[in-house]
Formats: structure tokens, C-alpha cells, sequence
């Protein structure tokens, strides 16, 4: 059976995020679904798992579970390089990159797994619609979905995105490539929740987990609303 | 000095002509004066006079009805009170007042200021405006694309506070009774209620784990989100114990019986029996005794409060019971009460459900529909729902993530092709769950829902 750790949920639950992993169940009811807490040791450290799923958190709880996870950077990284799939979705991603810095200039470190870092505006509030493409195999994969956030992350992530931007912007407003990717590791500050909002993005999730003709929950009325959201961001002029 | 005198006697002078061409300038009209000022002399909330005591009304939810209540029995206790409740609770709107409540030489013309003052706004307003009260509702999610979490606006709100600051905190809520822990603070609350859980049945819960030690708290009772009392099993970290408690309701006399902080009990008329409601006149009572009134006179001004409630609409027509919500779009946790609201009503019913902020543009950003809980409404007795508007299709998928079966759910694009959706059976109720920027459209649902009611009738 399929292990998908969901980490801390009882903070990394923000813009319903987490019902990335709701909806996930519905589309593979077949999965072991474990909720990890803060106090507690996550599954993938003491045995390996197929998926680590972690979602938007406050910025306190960020900050936890940097604390949490700095313990276990070797083992995340061994996790990612043999292909484990990881999604971390809003300001979770930047746990995995080098550091977070604060309005005032401080510096938070966090796990350095990419050399992307943060930048925190706590009076500045970030909110843009998103669309832009992905490969899945041959095909190209259009996503849509919105961005809402303090923080823009800095840094090359030429050779490392997950999404070439149409509209909206990438990593920072001046980006045009979207998220961190290294192997299986998926980070994207692209809200929605993602897998709700794009059946196609879904299904490659399901690819990689190994399902082999993947269909998502209530496809018909997913693939409708979808549609609809592609015609719109279509006719968007989008100004970042 | 000049500078701030002209923009004061501009300000006012703005204030006339706004009454001249009031019907040109509307409501926005009431800022107009702050906005004023502030041009002409930025830092004219540094200088204009303030009331003798200022009282600022902040939080989440309940924060106009709050300061409407305060205001009201001020007033009714014989107070010279001046307020900005016709105007807005950010900068202008303070400024606006503040200008309103000087002469044309600064001096005060009221005692007593009760401002609404919006959390964000907290830093600019209470660096030049020092409260003499704080008196906070409750810190809970708002609005994404402004306010992503309580956290972050407890943050906001402790930085902009004052030491001097008296602060009147909701006790079951573990994010705003947190604000300055170092004062002495008075804490209100409500005592465990008919229908609370142990656990909280919502998606959002924004106090899982304990502040200190990070375990997960154990609810004694939840009312509802994280509003009840907790305590952490690993730490002994706990809710504070509240200074001023309902402890019984009577919704059959409407009078609820609140326990002060000397232990006495008094029996208040309750002026509604809405959750909402309840916290609110309990944070009424809390306040007031603290700013000095007699219990008794407090049980005499409260048998008259009343709360003008915009936001419920109802009619029966043929025997159809057709109710009107609003429920605050984008607000997960506003339209989350509702549902539970709704839900709860004993009557077979239909929901039109036209929640959209199409005035948000091309493509609105709806992530807080997976914060609220559409799981409410997955009840047989809500037989049927339809979804109204452009992203009537975005809903009705999120009912069916929510386990709502399909034969109960329809979307319609546009308000015309509503009525063939309906069933309304007889002796049922229709709520019509609308947002505040659909108050047109809550208008022309119902008219579309009487209609066909009475057409069917004629049929018949
Ligand atoms: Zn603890």
C-alpha cells in the first residue's frame, strides 16, 4: 500500500491547502494516509514513504518546523534523491531553501536543500492570478491558479523550476520560472488548492506515485471547472 | 502649527460641501474630511485633539456591532459619546471622526471616543490615538489577500498597542487572549453551551498546539473554530480564566445569567440568540462594569440594546418559508456559521447559493471555499442546492469533494435560469445564502423564488 505523510497539518493547513491531500484521497482512496505532528517523528525518517506532502503554514509554524526538520536534512536529501515525491505548496517550500530573511535584515536558516532564499514584506501582501505550463512527458500541461503571500524567493532557479509562467510571475515578480523542482520535489507557491483546480497537475502527481492511467475524483465536473478557468485566464490581462 | 489649522478648517469645510453634495459623494462621503487632512497635514492625527477617554473596538468578527453596542449604551448610562460608526475604521475614517469631534480651535467636543479600528490599521491609528480601552472580539481567518491568518494579525495588533493600553479579551479565544499577557488584561467569555463539541468540527482551527510546548491542546469545549477553552495535557498551559462569564441561557425568557469577577450573578435580558450575538453583549457587559457602570444600571440599559441585523431577510409565501443569510464572501469562517446555521434549521429545504465576489474581476481567487465548511450543508434534509453565478460550477465541485451526492447539486450561470432548479415543496424553506456585494442579486432571487412559488400555486 501506498504511505503518504502529510506533516503537520495542525499548522500547515492555510488557503485550504490541505485539501490537496483531501482531494488526493478521493482520487486514491488505496493509500496510507499519515498526519505527522509537530511532536512527533515523521514517518519517512524511520522508514521510506512514497509521498511527503506539506502545506502553507503561519510564519511562527514555519519557523517550528525548520526546527523540526533541521535534524533530518541528510535523510530528506537521500528521500529526494531516490525519487520520493514531495509537495510543498505556498511559503512551505522555502523551508527547503537556504535561508528566510526577515523585514529587518535578520536571517532565518533553513534546510539549504536549494540555493533559492526568501525575502519576508509582513506590510506588503503579494496576490496575483498564475498561469503557465509544465511538461508531463510529450505533453504540455497547463496550470492555473493564484498566488497570495509576503514573501518572493531570490536566487537561480533556471535548471530547477516546476512551471514556465504565462501570466502572474514566477519565484519573484521579475521571474518567469515558478517553484523549485529537484527530481521528485515539487515546491510552488501556486494556491488554488493545485490539485483541485488543475485534474491534469493531479494526475501527474499520480503518475509519479505510480498509478498507471490516473483518474482524478468527480473528473467530469474537475475537467469543467477547469475548462472554465482556462478560458478566463485566456481572456486575463494579468499585471504584476 | 499653521499647517495643521488649515487642514483642520479644511477639513471641516469639506465636511459642508459634503453635506451640500451629499448625493453626489454618498457614503464614501463620510472620509472625505479624514482624507482631507491627512493630505494637507500628514501627521494631524499627532496633533488633533482626542476625546478625555478613546475606546478602540478591534477583531475579527463583530467589530461594527460592538462598537454600535458600546456607543448606544455609553449613551443610554448618560455619556457624551462621539464615534466613527458612519464612517470608515482605517486611517481615514478615524481621522474623519477625530476631525468631526474637534472645534475649530482643537478642543474636544465629546468625553468619550468609541473608534472601530480595523487590526491592520492598528500600528498608524494607535501611535497617535492611545486607547484608554482596547476591547478586541476575536482574532480568527479573514480575508486571504490581506489577512492569511490570526497569527499574523496578532502580531500587527500586539505591535501597535500601547502599555497603557486597559484590554478587554475574549477568553476563549487563544489567539487574542494572548495579547500583551505581561499587563493586567480583562478576560469575558461564555461557559460551555448547549450544542458545543469537545472537538472542533471545522476545517479551520487555527489553535491546534500548544504555544509553548507545541503539543496538541485538548478542547474541554469548543464553540465553534477555535473559540472555547483549552488546555495544553503536556505543559498545563490553559485558556484564562474569564473575569466575566455567561454561564446559563434561557432562550425561552431571552435572559442569560453572567458571573463577575467578584462572583456575583446577574441576570441580563439577551438581545439575541445567535452565538455572535451573545459574545458580543457579554463583551458589552465586561466592558462597561470595567469602565465603571453599576451592575444594575447595566441590567437596566441592556433590557433596551437592540441590533438592527441587515443580514437576515424573511417571508412565507403559500406556506414556503423564503429566508434570506448573507454570509460574508471570502470570510471562510462567517459563511462556516451560516452553514452550520442552516444546517440545523428543522424544515426540509432548498439552498440558492449565490456567494461569488464578482467584483473581484476576471478570475476570483476562491481558495477560502476550502477553508469553509460545505460539509455542513451534506444533510438529506437540504435536498436541494443551487449554485448561482459565474463560478456556480467551483461550487458545486467543492460540495462534491465535501460528499454532497450530485442529484442534490446544480449550478446555473446566470440568475434566469434559476427557477426551473427549484422544486418547493410544500410546508419546505428556501434560504437564499448571498454575499454582501450580491445584494442586488439577493433582491432579484427572491422576487424570481416568490414568483414562481405563487405561479406553481396558480397551476395547481
Ligand atoms: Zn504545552
Amino acid at each position: 500500500m501506498r504511505k503518504i505523510e502529510i506533516l503537520y497539518p495542525e499548522v500547515g493547513n492555510l488557503f485550504g491547502d490541505l485539501f490537496n491531500m483531501n482531494y488526493l484521497k478521493q482520487c486514491l482512496p488505496d493509500a496510507d494516509y499519515i498526519e505527522t505532528h509537530l511532536n512527533e517523528t515523521p514517518r519517512f525518517a524511520q522508514e521510506d514513504v512514497d509521498m511527503i506532502y506539506i502545506g502553507p503554514l503561519p510564519e511562527y509554524a514555519q519557523e517550528i518546523a525548520i526546527e523540526k526538520l533541521m535534524p533530518l536534512k541528510e535523510r530528506l536529501e537521500e528521500v529526494i534523491d531516490k525519487g520520493t515525491v514531495i509537495l510543498a505548496t505556498g511559503n512551505a517550500q522555502e523551508i527547503f531553501g537556504s535561508y528566510i530573511e526577515n523585514d529587518d535584515g535578520s536571517k532565518i536558516q533553513c534546510l539549504g536543500l536549494f540555493d533559492a532564499y526568501a525575502k519576508r514584506k509582513m506590510m506588503d501582501r503579494f496576490n496575483t492570478p498564475f498561469s503557465g505550463t509544465m511538461k508531463d512527458g510529450d505533453e504540455t500541461i497547463r496550470i492555473v491558479g493564484f498566488k497570495s503571500q509576503f514573501t518572493q524567493m531570490y536566487g537561480d532557479n533556471g535548471n530547477s523550476y516546476v512551471f514556465d509562467v504565462e501570466k502572474g510571475c514566477g519565484i519573484n515578480p521579475e521571474s518567469k520560472k515558478e517553484g523549485l523542482r529537484r527530481k521528485n520535489f515539487i515546491g510552488t507557491n501556486v494556491l488554488g488548492p493545485i490539485m483541485i483546480m488543475n485534474p491534469p497537475f493531479t494526475r501527474y502527481i499520480m503518475k509519479l506515485l505510480g498509478v498507471a492511467q490516473p483518474t482524478v475524483a468527480f473528473e467530469e465536473d474537475a475537467e469543467a471547472c477547469y475548462r472554465i478557468r482556462l478560458d478566463e485566464f485566456e481572456k486575463m490581462n494579468v499585471e504584476v | 502649527m499653521i499647517r495643521f489649522y488649515f487642514a483642520l478648517w479644511a477639513a471641516k469645510a469639506a465636511k459642508v460641501l459634503i453635506r451640500l453634495f451629499h448625493k453626489v459623494i454618498k457614503k464614501e462621503g463620510t472620509n472625505f474630511p479624514g482624507i482631507v487632512a491627512l493630505k494637507l497635514c500628514p501627521n494631524i492625527l499627532a496633533r488633533i485633539v482626542k476625546p478625555r477617554t478613546v475606546i478602540a473596538v478591534t477583531g475579527t468578527n463583530g467589530k461594527t456591532t460592538m462598537t454600535n453596542m458600546i456607543s448606544d449604551c455609553l449613551e443610554a448610562a448618560g455619556y457624551d459619546v462621539t464615534s466613527n460608526r458612519l464612517g470608515s475604521n482605517i486611517i481615514t475614517g478615524i481621522t474623519a471622526a477625530l476631525v468631526n469631534n474637534a472645534t475649530l480651535f482643537n478642543k474636544s467636543k465629546h468625553d468619550i471616543g468609541v473608534l472601530e479600528v480595523d487590526e491592520r490599521s492598528s500600528i498608524l491609528v494607535y501611535e497617535h490615538v492611545k486607547p484608554t480601552y482596547l476591547v478586541c472580539t476575536n482574532l480568527s481567518r479573514d480575508s486571504l489577500s490581506r489577512n492569511p491568518h490570526p497569527h499574523y494579525i496578532f502580531d500587527v495588533v500586539q505591535k501597535g498597542l500601547p502599555k497603557t493600553t486597559k484590554l478587554i479579551l475574549n477568553a476563549d479565544d487563544l489567539i487574542s487572549a494572548r495579547l500583551k499577557t505581561d499587563q493586567k488584561n480583562v478576560y469575558y467569555g461564555t461557559g460551555h453551551m448547549e450544542g458545543d463539541s469537545d472537538e472542533c468540527r471545522n476545517i479551520v482551527n487555527d489553535i491546534q498546539v500548544c504555544p509553548v510546548c507545541h503539543t496538541p491542546l485538548v478542547y474541554d469545549y469548543v464553540h465553534y473554530n477555535h473559540i472555547g477553552r483549552a488546555h495544553c495535557p503536556a505543559c498545563g498551559f490553559a485558556s484564562p480564566e474569564p473575569d466575566y462569564e455567561a454561564v446559563s441561557f434561557d432562550y425561552g425568557t431571552m435572559r442569560m445569567q453572567v458571573r463577575d469577577k467578584n462572583g456575583q450573578i446577574y441576570s441580563y435580558h439577551m438581545i439575541s440568540n445567535s452565538i455572535f450575538n451573545l459574545y458580543n453583549e457579554v463583551t458589552v457587559i465586561a466592558f462597561l462594569r470595567e469602565f465603571g457602570i453599576e451592575p444594575d444600571k447595566l441590567v437596566d440599559i441592556l433590557e433596551n440594546v437592540t441590533i438592527v441585523s441587515t443580514r437576515y431577510r424573511n417571508s412565507t409565501v403559500e406556506g414556503i418559508d423564503v429566508i434570506s443569510n448573507m454570509a460574508k464572501g471570502q470570510i471562510s469562517t462567517a459563511c462556516s456559521v451560516v452553514f452550520d446555521y442552516v444546517s440545523k434549521q428543522p424544515k426540509e429545504k432548498e439552498i440558492v447559493m449565490m456567494l461569488e465576489d464578482a467584483h473581484f474581476g476576471d478570475s476570483e481567487n476562491l481558495t477560502y471555499i476550502y477553508d469553509t465548511d460545505f460539509e455542513f450543508l451534506n444533510d438529506e434534509k437540504i435536498y436541494n442546492i443551487v449554485a448561482v453565478g459565474k463560478r456556480a460550477q467551483d461550487f458545486v465541485f467543492r460540495m462534491l469533494v465535501a460528499g454532497i451526492p450530485k442529484e442534490r447539486l446544480h449550478a446555473v450561470a446566470q440568475m434566469k435560469d434559476l427557477a426551473p432548479e427549484l422544486v418547493l415543496k410544500d410546508g419546505e424553506a428556501v434560504y437564499i445564502l448571498y454575499d454582501n456585494y450580491s445584494v442586488d442579486l439577493e433582491n432579484e432571487a427572491r422576487n424570481i423564488i416568490e414568483n414562481t412559488i405563487r405561479e406553481r400555486k396558480n397551476h395547481a
